[in-house]
This record gives C-alpha cells, structure tokens and sequence, in this order.
C-alpha cells in the first residue's frame, strides 16, 4: 500500500508553520534514500508563464532545494520551456518570468536553469513501451541527474483534467520537442459559422500553422504542434474551440513521457503537490482566473498515481468557491468531480492508464505531518 | 586602404567624467554600437565568467555599464558565457550549473548585471547551432551556442588579457572560442586531426618523462581525464588515443605541476589561434550585417586568462577600454598598445630579468611570454573575412562640463539637493552638536605624532630589497 503525506494549509500559530511541518516531512524520510551524498538531484519546478499571477511560492521551491542540500545531496533546480513562441523567444520569456517571479539566486541561493537549453532542444531521446508512445525526448539536466523531485501546481487541465504529479513530470519534465510530441494529437476545430473573419487566430499562431482562405480560418496541418492554445485564446468570438476528443490520446502520452521520465531516473523520483492556488488553468498559461477551491496544502509521495489519485479526493471534498469556475461549472458541493465539470476531461481515466503501466496503486495510506 | 576605427579611453581618471565605466558608456555611442540594436531586440552580452578562484576577472560594474546602455536602446539584454571542457581537474563551468555557480561567486547575478545571466549553450553544453564557414581557413563548420545564435544582435565584450594556448585573448577569442558550444570548443581544439604522432589532433606525449607513481601528482593526473584516455602504473604512462579529444587537461595538470610529459607541441599554437579565428567567423555569420559591437577592456593584463583558477600580477599596467564594429582590428590595436606601454614590475617582466633584462620597449610581449607570436590569430581573421587589421585609433577625451558629469552618475541631479531637504526636515546631526571633543585650544600638536625615524625603521624590514628600494631618502 503506497503512503501519501499530507501537510494541512492552515496554521493556527508560529509553531505550526507550513513550511516546517512540510521540510520536516521531507527530511524525516520521504526524501531518505532517493540520492547519496554528493549525487545531483534535479529539482524540476515551474516558473510559470510571464503575467501568471498564481505560480508557486518561490519559498516553497527553497524549501525543497534546502532539504536536499541537507541531506548532502547537489539540489540541480530546473524548469523546462512551453510551447508556444519563436525559438529566440521562448528562452527569452522564461529568463523574464524567473526574475520577476521571484525564482533567481538571490532568492533561493540558486541559479535556476533551463533543463531542455535556450530553444529547448537540449535534450535526450528516451525509449518506453507506452501505447502511445515509442519514445520521448526527455530535457537534458533531468536525464542526466542522479534523482529528480517533481514539485507540481495542482490546477485543473483543459486536456488532462489534473496538472498533477502526472502531467508535471510527463510534460514538464519533457524537452519542447518532447512536449510537441505529447500534445500532436491536439488540434483546434474552427466554428466557420461563428467566425467572423477577423484574423486574429492567424496572426497568433507561433507556428504559422493558420491561414485565412477567403475569410476563413483553415489549419496546416503539418505546422500544427498542438499547443492547444494561441488560436483558441485569440479568438473574441469563440470560434476556435479544442477537439476533446483527443484528450485521452494526450493522457496517454503524458503517462506514456512520465513513465519514460521514472525510468531514464532508475525510479527514483519524488513528488510534491502543491494544492494551493488551484486554478482552473496551468501555469503554461499567462492568466490564471480566481482558485475554485481554497488552500488544502501540500500532498507527497514516492507513488504518482497514489499522489494524483489522494489529490483528486481532496479536491472533490473540498467546497468549491462561490465567483469561481466552480460555481459557473455546477462543482460547489463537496462531492462533485470537479475537474471532470470544469474542463470536461474525466482526470481519473489518465491515473487509471498510469496503473496499468505500474506507475503506482490506488490504494494508499494518507497521512498527516 | 581605408582602415577600420577603434575608438579608444584610456584607464587613468581623475574626476567624475573620466572613470573607466562613465568612458566605456561613452564609447558604446562614439564607436556607435547604440547602432547595432534595434527596439525590442534579444541582445547577447558576451562575457567571460571566470574560472572558480580567478581573482582578475572583469568587475561587474563593467559588464553591467554595457547592460544598462543596451536596455536604454530600448534592446533586452542577457549576459552570457558558454560551458567549457574539462581542461584542468577542477573545471568549474563545464555544466551549467557549475558555471552559474562561478559566475555568481564572480559577481555576475540578475541582480548585479539587471538582466538575465545565461549559459549560451545549455546544462550540458548540446544546445548549439551548426553553421558552415565557407571561408574558414582551417575550420569550414562551427559550433555556437543557442543562445547566441538565436539572439538578435551581440555586444563582444571582452577583457583583455594572455592565454597559453592562444597567447592573447580578446575580441576574436570572446567568440572564437566563448561563443562555441563543447562541440565547437573541441572542434576548434582540432581533437582528432590527422594522427596521434603529429601531436596536433592530440597532445604531444613524451611517455619516458612521465615520472610514473613516483610522481606526487599522479593521481591528480589521472582523474584529469574525462574519458580515462591514459593510465599511469609501474610501467609508467599508457595511452589511448582513440579515447582522448584533446581537452588539454592532462597537458595543463602535467605542465603546470612542472612536469613534461603530457605537454604541448610549438607548432600546436599557431594552428590553435587560426582555427579560434575560424569559430568567430562562425559566431558573425549568425548575425546580420551591423548587429555586432566589439568591446574590450584592457586592464588587469594578466598574462594568462580568465579561464585559469588563479591570477598573477599584469605583464603592463591598466591601458584602457576599446570599441570598433571590426573585432580583427580592435585586437590590433590592444596587442600594439600593449606592446608599447612599460612593463609592470614584478610577474612576468621579472621572469625575463635575467634572460635579457626584463621586457624591452615595444616588444611583442606575449610572444616572449607565451612563447608563440599572438597575432596569428589576426591575420586568419583577415584571411577568413572576419575582419581587417589595418585600424584607426579614435582617441576619446569625455568633456568635462556639468552636463557630461550628470551624465553617468547614480540619479540625473545632484544627490546632496535629496539630502538638502532631509535635513530640512529633521536634522539628527545638528541634534547631537555639540561633539565631545578635547577643546580646541587644548588640542595638541601634531608634531609629536609624526613618523618615527624611517631609517630605523626600513632597516628592520623583512626583505631586504624592499628597504633597498624604498630607503633612498
């Protein structure tokens, strides 16, 4: 039976302080055993796309990377790139988002790195026996790391339903090209009905992959990398909406890149959720909308569908919050499946794939700091 | 010929206007580099980390003087250097992480230079762009960084100095080899060139000198090498040639512990700095036709370069700083003002005290120094199109006027009118007035406190050439 840790948001006074209750669970077992003294251990966290508002705490990062420097291991604090911009762009846009964010040395007596190198293609071709996938490209500093602990923003996903330990490690811990391969299956429909012309979804294409014939929008598909996002987010009028039905194609191969993660790293991977902030969108994205549910804390373990699984209880027990997408998407109670209402995509069906390959069980222990 | 400018400030400075950052914003306008970037431009500033433990690296300040007139273009500049092999046992910036490291420990963060510090080609030092050199003399392909390659426009900037296997290292050296990714740096070390024998494409072994394990450093020697190309037992030094691609660890671990074994062979250098030539043309050719500008400061003229764990005293005092669109003639005009300054006491010039005297005037002095002339890596550069040595030099006097003091200083007016109005609202100096003191006509003289008797006093140094020296009185 797997065990999930549990660290509670509140604090009621100083000597129950979060970020004790959570270092001292890391570094009274949990982190125990994953490296030796002196092996480098990548600590892979998000950033989070430039004008997002809700990344994670840079003090909970430092918590993490401080932990592992005790334990004598070389923390390596990593972050990969997201797709969507020119290739001299793309590194750029992160190298803002770090500083502004409060991620650089200064803060937390590291230098953070790109683990996939400045255009993302600094990475490792990494075989697995995945239904979907063959093989992913895995960024280079992860692969060449001794360990990897995986620290997760827990927010819905438009085509995962949970941006949990799963997708963070199978997605963020994949170079861009890595991701490309993960999301090709995801492509826009475009609502010729509702369109009315205008362009935008062309002119924001980072892949030039829309065109307008006779004012109208048709895809190449070629270019397509399925991002999933710029063409439907600049259209004001609706039009471009994501076909669902590839959603289970994109949760397997995100269990397909993570299972290929855990074996690149011998299994020894760690994960940490971060169930504060939990918004409907994932840090990729640059807004966040308002959290649909309030702070539950910080749930952890050496099991990621064990993890992902105990996050998806917490979440649907939690009461979602009134003005948030939780009420818009019918999810106020506390037994509603949540994500499944606001993105349309049954999370439970990815953790089910990861089980199947042996990822983990869905049975488990929680328990609390 | 129409020769090239290279605008040039020298290093002494006696006021507001003549300090060596206030110069080098000057000459980033006079030299007109301000040109090179355009509004919204990804600019590269590419600089030299320093190895862990160089003690003569650039100070920050200098760098960030050139980030700051960057982002005033309106451009978005990141401070960058690249990973390095493993040319000595403790490399500290042959990862990525390692070098942010180093270059955190020299000074260069976010938070000193403003904007992001990178490393060009990545954590493991992959992430590169492949670039024909249709003109390369001895190289037809270079290696550069990613980060380089994709940026829209670069600032050289470089420090001035020695190298001992390109015997000078400045402009052309910053992105000859600087701008190269692992791939490019081992390329341009010409790994692998011809055979074992030419001691070209590998080092020049002389296996009957290796002193074996008697040797103290022989362990050290053997973890040196990254791919465990030799091994060192009873018999003495055994090799793999296959194995090895010329880092020059063993040839830097082995001569600098003072032996000679693993060591360079002369004909090495010549071919080195014109390859490093080649890789910099490879660095331009990323970049469209006026979006480069070449700095360089020549002070703290270390005889080796930054890349070495250590620093010793200059072979010339602090010249100046530099700037030209040309890097092939900005190297020109340093190395011949280098060999036209004095020699500064100590280091290396006392190394040649009795060989001839110490430097001569207008000697070429890295040739002596490092035993190859450094202006191959000149002329390949004018071989291959990076450039022309014919130059210029545009001397720069700043003005000296209110305005032109305003100019580079921390806030555009005069600090002391802030301060003028804080004691206007509470004066907590005035507060404490009066200051206890001995009364002013109880003071006592000054006399009783001069120096004691000097000659006593030299006679009791410890090294007695100091008291020769400085006893003359």
């Amino acid at each position: 039976m797997s065990v999930v840790n549990f660290v509670g948001a509140r604090e009621r006074c100083s000597s129950s302080k979060l970020l004790e209750r959570f270092k001292g669970t890391l570094k009274k077992g949990e982190l125990q055993g994953l490296f030796s003294q002196g092996e480098l251990v990548a600590v892979k966290f998000e950033a989070g796309e430039r004008d997002n508002l809700r990344y994670v705490r840079p003090l909970l990062v430092k918590a993490v990377v401080d932990v592992v420097y005790s334990l004598g291991g070389q923390p390596l604090l990593v972050d990969t790139l997201s797709m969507g911009s020119k290739a001299s762009e793309v590194g750029r846009r992160w190298l803002e988002a770090v500083v502004l964010h409060g991620f650089d040395v200064t803060s937390l007596g590291k230098s953070p790195m790109l683990a996939d190198g400045y255009t993302g293609e600094e990475e490792m071709l990494v075989q697995v026996d995945g239904e979907e996938l063959g093989g992913v490209e895995i960024a280079r500093a992860v692969a060449e790391s001794q360990a990897l602990v995986v620290i997760s923003h827990v927010t819905a996903h438009p085509f995962a339903g949970l941006s949990g330990a799963l997708v963070s490690c199978g997605v963020g811990c994949a170079s861009l090209r890595g991701k490309e391969r993960i999301h090709a299956p995801l492509r826009p429909l475009f609502m010729q009905d509702r369109c009315d012309g205008c362009g935008q979804c062309e002119k924001h294409c980072p892949h030039d992959a829309v065109r307008l014939k006779d004012d109208r929008p048709s895809l190449d598909d070629k270019r397509c990398k399925g991002c999933a996002y710029y063409c439907t987010a600049a259209c004001p009028v609706g039009a471009v909406v994501i076909d669902g039905r590839m959603a289970r194609r994109f949760q397997r191969r995100v269990v397909d890149s993570a299972l290929a993660v855990t074996g690149a790293l011998q299994g020894k991977v760690y994960y940490v959720n971060i169930l504060m902030d939990v918004c409907p969108y994932p840090d990729c994205y640059p807004f966040s909308d308002v959290p649909f549910v309030s702070d539950r804390g910080i749930l952890m373990s050496h099991d990621p569908v064990a993890l992902d699984s105990a996050t998806l209880n917490v979440l649907d027990e939690s009461s979602g919050i009134r003005g948030s997408i939780a009420e818009e998407s019918e999810s106020l109670g506390s037994s509603d499946d949540k994500l499944l209402r606001i993105t349309g995509v049954d999370p439970t069906s990815m953790i089910a794939y990861a089980k199947k390959l042996g990822m983990g069980s869905d049975s488990f222990e929680i328990r609390k700091a | 010929m129409a020769k090239e400018k290279v605008w040039f400030a020298d290093a002494n400075a006696a006021n507001w206007v003549e300090s060596l950052v206030a110069k080098a914003k000057d000459l980033f306008y006079e030299a007109k580099l301000n040109e090179c970037i355009e509004k919204g431009d990804s600019v590269a500033i590419k600089i030299h980390f320093g190895e862990w433990n160089r003690t003569r690296c650039l100070r920050p300040e200098l760098v960030a003087a050139i980030v700051e007139e960057v982002k005033a273009c309106g451009g978005r500049p990141f401070v960058c250097d690249t990973t390095t092999l493993t040319y000595h046992p403790y490399s500290s910036r042959f990862i990525g992480n390692l070098a942010l490291e180093t270059a955190a420990r020299h000074g260069f963060t976010e938070a000193s230079m403003g904007c992001p510090v990178v490393v060009a080609d990545g954590f493991s030092g992959d992430d590169d762009v492949r670039v024909e050199v249709p003109t390369g003399v001895l190289l037809k392909e270079a290696y550069v960084a990613a980060a380089i390659a994709h940026a829209d426009a670069m600032i050289n900037l470089a420090h001035a100095k020695g190298h001992p296997v390109a015997s000078f290292g400045g402009c052309i050296k910053n992105i000859g080899i600087g701008g190269q990714s692992k791939r490019g740096k081992y390329h341009e070390h010409l790994a692998h060139w011809g055979s074992p024998e030419d001691f070209l494409g590998w080092p020049a072994r002389h296996p009957e000198k290796c002193l074996g394990l008697d040797c103290p450093f022989h362990k050290l020697c053997e973890d040196s090498c990254p791919r465990g190309a030799y091994h060192i037992d009873e018999d003495g030094h055994h090799f793999d040639a296959e194995k090895c691609w010329l880092c020059y660890s063993c040839q830097i671990t082995c001569m600098f512990t003072g032996h000679e074994c693993m060591v360079f062979t002369p004909d090495y250098f010549p071919y080195a700095q014109i390859a490093m030539a080649d890789a910099a043309k490879g660095v331009m050719l990323t970049f469209e036709e006026g979006k480069v500008g070449h700095m360089a400061y020549c002070i703290d003229v270390d005889p080796n370069c930054d890349c070495i764990p250590w620093a010793t005293l200059p072979v010339v005092p602090d010249i100046g700083v530099f700037a030209s669109k040309d890097p092939v003639a900005i190297d020109a005009a340093i190395l011949d003002m280098i060999d036209a300054a004095p020699a500064y006491p100590g280091g290396a010039n006392k190394a040649l005290e009795n060989v001839q005297g110490g430097y001569k005037q207008g000697q070429d002095k890295f040739a002596i120094t490092q035993g190859t002339s450094p202006r191959y890596q000149l002329t390949a550069g004018v071989k291959n199109g990076l450039g022309k040595m014919e130059y210029e030099i545009v001397p720069y006097t700043p003005p000296y006027n209110e305005e032109h003091i305003a100019k580079w200083q921390i806030r555009p007016t005069p600090t002391t009118l802030i301060q003028r109005e804080m004691w206007k609202k509470r004066d907590f100096v005035l507060e404490a007035a009066p200051y206890k003191r001995v009364p002013f006509e109880e003071k006592p003289s000054h006399e009783e406190f001069k120096a004691g008797d000097r000659k006593e006093y030299l006679k009791k140094l410890p090294v007695k050439e100091w008291a020769d020296a400085v006893g003359k009185d």
